[in-house]
């Protein structure tokens, strides 16, 4: 087995059997100032200081594709500029599109990308492709890294929880642990509900039910005495999962929010995921996704731009300002970010299509250099002409800003596989 | 002036000419003259077309895609007609003329005058996708802003005049119905019931009442204008459009008309996901639902509908790239007759005259339009 470095704070904890975290800085920090003699993995556990506060995830994903047209990088002069108009922001000289005037405001404090290239124009590919920072499949997205990467001992609520609508399925349902396995997949929330049966049935005596789950722990750990736990792990991790939710279901009810909360996030599904995510992140979940829902506007697009920014500006602008005030914001990376953008010519029904040359994203919270615009399109917006970026360059800077180590390992089957991408690196002029 | 003596022949329509535009158009009117055709689409222009010369002036009054607009015009307006061959272009007029307001003397004249003389009006009204709306006065020798003004909406979608001419509603983006006074563009009152944008406005021939209709929930409110109350709704979800896939619906209410007794309202739109376009009809007494008439025209959607006084009406709409009239009589299912026309048709108006149409075409590549034509289209008398 190898060891840990302690630049990964979680070391040894709960880790998917097959699957360890190898840092090289920590490895070597480790190597060089270790104990002689002793194994990595029972000193590091062992001499670890005090765990630092964890560090938290908040992906709001713009599902379908916003427009980087009509969000943070108009083209007002151009032809394919689309109706609206610009507007000025928080950062001198700076214009957005003037269906965010709330972001508008308060631009200051965030790093927006504009340089985006992917080439990536499927939704399936694209919604992989930008939250596991890979092409080839079977890695983990970004939330069931970030659960195993901010695991900690005695966590009771699941690492990764993903908020979406009950429509639509496709888009959202792409990857999750990869190789990382059962144990870190997220939990899905549809429609704001709590996941379905985490209330004991008053049928069920709550002394049988407890002398039940320890018969099945019992036997569970004869089992595995001698199996390979592997699938067996994953069960118990279930069942570990479920009965965490089940204390804990509190967490998954809105109505405990002020009634002026919910009115000022929104009546709509991603209000009261936002205002979900805020509730769930400070319960010590690791990393929360938001799907917003219908970006996908290849008819009417300016139609339904509007709709979705007149809903994602206020609620987005009214979350960060809460976190901001609670204090979450300075330890919470907040990514703004879909599959792809939207060309920039308009077809016959006034829609945008898919578009993953040059389009946009932004950044806020810990790890991140507020007010900074980052690269730079042509006068069409078809090209990114200064400061080109990929989705695997975002996924290292993910890392960075999260005070996690992009390059780092996880150990898989004996192997070394990269947490990131290794041919890509993080952006260092978005980073604080 | 619309012909009541010569019987119209809908089924025999033919192009009599286009107009080449630099962008894809989306709206078009005539002015009550018939002199100009108003046209916008993606660009913060709005190109006025002398429909005899063939001269286009692209004038930058607006802030963003013009997308809806409308005309009423006093009845003793003399109206002119297409000839069947351009003219040569008049001389030009000073430049001082095309850019001025309208005169304040003779706009004081015409308030101060009221009744007692008549003073005729020719109006168009353009509205652009910032919610700018604009009032032109197009009784003098060029086209002049009357008055601009900001509507509020985010989103300017529809704009109709009143029948007696005094008040303009406007509808959009915020689900409010604002009127205005034809006038001055001073604010008269909203109306709010629509949970999603507004789409399309009528007043009805009694004076009292106006309709709206929606994007999202296809409800139609009927609203007493006079007294500022929503008094019923029509359930208009045959204009649904939705497509589970993306969660989004596509349909509304795009138009609105009555017949000129008023007995009967026609809206338009589109039948369900990948459907082509229809019209329904609803019964002004009872509210409810007559007829429902379905296209073949494929992935279309119908987004205007004009009633003729000599009893058909026409519906344009867009397709798969392409753009079609459809002429229809109010009391048969099937379809009159209908014309292709040469690009998607995002606008179409009935021409003063009665026997012309125009209206605003899309064209360009294949799948991305960049450019437009308006099409003046002949209804030749039956023969």
């Amino acid at each position: 087995m190898r060891g840990l470095g302690q630049s990964q704070r979680h070391e040894g904890v709960g880790t998917s059997p097959g699957v360890q975290l190898v840092s090289r800085r920590g490895l070597l920090r480790t190597t060089l100032g270790g104990a002689a003699g002793a194994t990595l993995l029972g000193q590091s556990v062992q001499a670890a200081p005090p765990l630092p506060a964890p560090r938290k995830l908040l992906l709001l994903f713009l599902s379908g594709g916003a427009s980087q047209l009509e969000t943070f990088d108009p083209k007002p002069e151009s032809r394919y500029g689309g109706p609206f108009r610009p507007i000025a922001t928080s950062i001198p000289g700076t214009q957005i599109g003037e269906l965010l005037p709330h972001t508008a405001t308060i631009l200051d404090r965030l790093a927006v990308i504009r340089s985006v290239n992917t080439g990536e124009t499927s939704h399936f590919r694209g919604h992989y492709l930008l939250q596991s920072g890979r092409k080839v499949p079977g890695y983990p997205v970004l939330g069931s890294a970030m659960a195993r990467l901010l695991e900690r001992p005695g966590d009771e609520l699941p690492g990764y929880v993903t908020l979406r609508r009950h429509n639509p399925q496709a888009y959202t349902d792409v990857g999750d642990a990869g190789f990382l396995g059962p144990r870190y997949e997220g939990v899905m929330l549809i429609d704001g509900k709590p996941p379905a049966n985490i209330t004991r049935p008053d049928t069920i005596d709550p002394a049988a039910a407890k002398t039940r789950d320890q018969i099945r722990q019992l036997t569970n750990r004869r089992f595995l005495e001698r199996r390979v736990p592997r699938s067996i792990q994953s069960y118990a991790d279930s069942y570990r999962k479920a009965d965490a939710l089940m204390r804990r279901r509190e967490v998954f009810d809105l109505q405990r929010e002020s009634a002026a909360d919910r009115e000022r996030y929104g009546d709509h599904h991603f209000g009261r995921n936002c205002l979900l995510a805020r509730r769930l992140l400070e319960a010590g979940v690791h990393c929360v996704k938001v799907a917003h829902h219908d970006w996908d506007a290849h008819f009417e697009n300016f139609h339904w731009q509007r709709q979705r920014c007149l809903e994602f500006d206020r609620t987005f602008v009214t979350l960060l300002n809460d976190f901001r005030d609670r204090g979450l914001l300075d330890e919470t990376l907040v990514v703004i970010m879909g599959e792809m953008g939207r060309t920039p010519r308009i077809n016959y029904y006034g829609g945008r299509d898919h578009w993953g040359d040059a389009w946009s994203m932004a950044l806020a919270g810990c790890g991140i250099k507020p007010g900074v615009v980052l690269g730079k399109t042509n006068a069409l917006g078809t090209e990114v002409v200064d400061g080109a970026v990929d989705a695997g360059d975002l996924f290292h800077t993910f890392l960075a800003a999260m005070g996690l180590d992009p390059k780092g390992n996880y150990q898989v089957g004996g192997r070394d596989n990269p947490i990131a991408d290794p041919a890509m690196s993080a952006i260092r002029e978005v980073l604080a | 002036m619309v012909p009541t003596d010569t019987k119209l022949d809908p089924t025999a329509t033919r192009r009599l000419r286009e107009f080449a535009h630099e962008t894809p158009l989306m709206s078009c009117v005539v002015d009550p003259s018939g002199r100009w055709c108003f046209a916008g689409g993606r660009s913060r222009r709005i190109y006025i077309t002398d429909l005899n010369t063939g001269e286009i002036e692209a004038l930058e009054d607006h802030e963003s895609w013009v997308v809806t607009s409308t005309r009423w015009g006093t009845s003793g307006v003399e109206v002119r007609s297409p000839e069947a061959e351009l003219e040569p272009p008049p001389p030009p007029l000073p430049k001082d003329l095309k850019s001025q307001e309208a005169d304040p003397g003779r706009l004081e004249a015409e308030a101060e005058a009221g009744a007692d003389v008549e003073t005729e009006t020719s109006l168009v009204l353009t509205g652009d996708l910032v919610g700018r709306l604009i009032c032109w006065d197009t009784l003098g020798p060029w086209p002049v802003v009357r008055w601009s003004i900001e509507t509020g909406h985010g989103t300017l979608r529809t704009v109709a005049v009143s029948r007696d001419g005094q008040q303009v509603a406007s509808g959009g983006g915020d689900g409010v119905v604002r009127l205005w006074s034809v006038n001055d563009g001073s604010a008269i009152r909203e109306l709010s019931g629509h949970a999603c944008p507004v789409f399309s406005t009528a007043f009805h021939p009694d004076g009292i009442h106006l309709l709206s209709g929606d994007r999202g929930d296809q409800k139609i409110i009927q609203w007493n204008y006079v007294g500022g109350k929503p008094v019923r709704e029509f359930d208009a979800k045959d204009l649904s459009n939705y497509k589970g896939g993306t969660d989004i619906n596509y349909g509304g209410v795009r138009d609105l008309e009555f017949t000129p007794d008023g007995a009967v309202v026609l809206c338009c739109g589109r039948d369900s996901y990948g459907r082509p376009g229809l019209v329904l009809q609803f019964d002004w007494k009872t509210g409810q639902q007559i007829r429902k008439q379905v296209s073949t025209f494929t992935n279309s959607i119908f987004h205007h509908v004009i009633f003729h006084p000599q009893g058909f009406f026409l519906t344009a709409g867009v397709g798969a790239q392409t753009g079609e009239i459809w002429f229809w009589r109010p009391e048969q299912e099937e379809k009159l007759a209908s014309v292709q026309v040469s690009g998607p048709a995002y606008g179409m108006d009935l021409h003063p005259d009665g026997r012309h149409i125009v209206v605003a075409q899309m064209g360009g590549p294949r799948t991305y339009g960049d450019q437009g034509t308006v099409g003046l289209y002949e209804i030749p008398a039956v023969k």
